[in-house]
């Protein structure tokens, strides 16, 4: 006889409720409202004499299936449903932005800190061009990890009050050190450097984000056209 | 038992939710339990879709809701009638009225045509 794995009640709720989550036109409060009215009807068909898994089972299909859940409730959650949907663009635009900063922030903190020190306009070139490409390769394998592995948890980072504070924040800082670099060594030669630097460097990461978006398009297709 | 078509059941869902609202306050899932027993299982609706319809007689302003904590600890969403919803169920029943008897005079009319 074929060996049956026990049934667990709270993980197949779990299971159900994730799934309703993850469509964008449902709101918490509508799965928890859903959830009581499964319990509700789960202990109804216990009381007929059913058995756990059969009374989930029929009070699910009495419910009504997913799609035609998310189909009513879209309905009504329009608002809601096109806040889902643009929060994750605006997230990107965002993160993008905070990219730049930070990269900017980090070459000209280094020239700040190692100026003092005398630092030669050719080690500072080499440096910095070191430092950007360590940032641009921290970057994508922190977006490897998370993506591929599942590794890290940027949930709390990636928040909008979050992003938008590290982008002010570092605009400031870097008009607050250009402004401190232009008074107090006035050497154009190594601005000019670092900037040519920083120039190139965001030209490289905008084309390194477009041939990935040209990847991911054409994988996407293919996948597509498979499961269909 | 034939089922009612989709369409009269759709039309009919509003005057029945408040209806139903006007006796007592209550949650989705008693109302559909009340609905069923009362039509004697004739009015059979995909339960979950009871609520987008109350969630949008919410947005109206002919439904009021609260969370409760059941005796036995379960949260349950309460929806209650208020003044405008009274109103609107007035109005249905002046409606449904109407078209009642309309039916009824043009069946009496012509009890026998075959």
């Amino acid at each position: 006889m074929e060996h049956r794995t026990e049934f667990n009640l709270a993980n197949c709720i779990n299971h159900w409720k994730s799934i309703l989550l993850e469509n964008n036109n449902m709101t918490i409060d509508n799965v928890t409202e859903l959830e009581s009215h499964l319990l509700d009807e789960i202990v109804s068909l216990k009381e007929s004499g059913l058995t756990e898994e059969e009374a989930f089972l029929i009070s699910q299909k009495r419910l009504g299936n997913i799609n035609l859940l998310t189909h009513e409730f879209s309905k009504v959650n329009s608002h809601a449903f096109f806040l889902n949907k643009i929060i994750p663009y605006i997230k990107g635009v965002l993160i993008f932005l905070a990219f730049f900063q930070i990269a900017e922030l980090q070459i000209n903190a280094f020239y700040l800190f190692f100026k003092p020190a005398g630092i030669n306009n050719n080690s500072l070139n080499v440096a910095s061009i070191i430092l950007l490409i360590a940032t641009i390769i921290v970057f994508f394998t922190a977006f490897f990890f998370k993506y591929k592995k599942q590794l890290f948890n940027f949930h709390y980072f990636i928040k909008i009050p979050v992003l938008v504070s590290i982008v002010v924040l570092s605009k400031i800082m870097n008009m607050f050190s250009v402004f401190l670099m232009v008074k107090n060594y006035m050497d154009i030669k190594n601005i000019k450097t670092l900037s040519y630097n920083l120039n190139i460097f965001k030209s490289t990461f905008v084309i390194i984000l477009l041939i990935v978006s040209f990847l991911v398009y054409y994988k996407s297709k293919k996948v597509l056209k498979i499961a269909n | 038992m034939k089922k009612i078509s989709k369409e009269l059941i759709g039309a009919s869902t509003i005057p029945i939710i408040l209806s139903v609202l006007s006796k007592k306050e209550s949650y989705g899932y008693e109302i559909i339990q009340r609905i069923k027993e009362l039509s004697n299982g004739q009015i059979e609706w995909g339960e979950g879709t009871i609520y987008p319809v109350l969630h949008k007689l919410e947005k109206k302003g002919y439904i009021t809701s609260s969370w409760k904590t059941s005796g036995s600890g379960r949260k349950r969403k309460y929806y209650s009638i208020n003044i405008k919803g009274e109103q609107k169920l007035v109005s249905e029943k002046e409606n449904w009225t109407v078209i009642n008897q309309l039916i009824l005079k043009l069946w009496n009319i012509e009890p026998n045509l075959i």
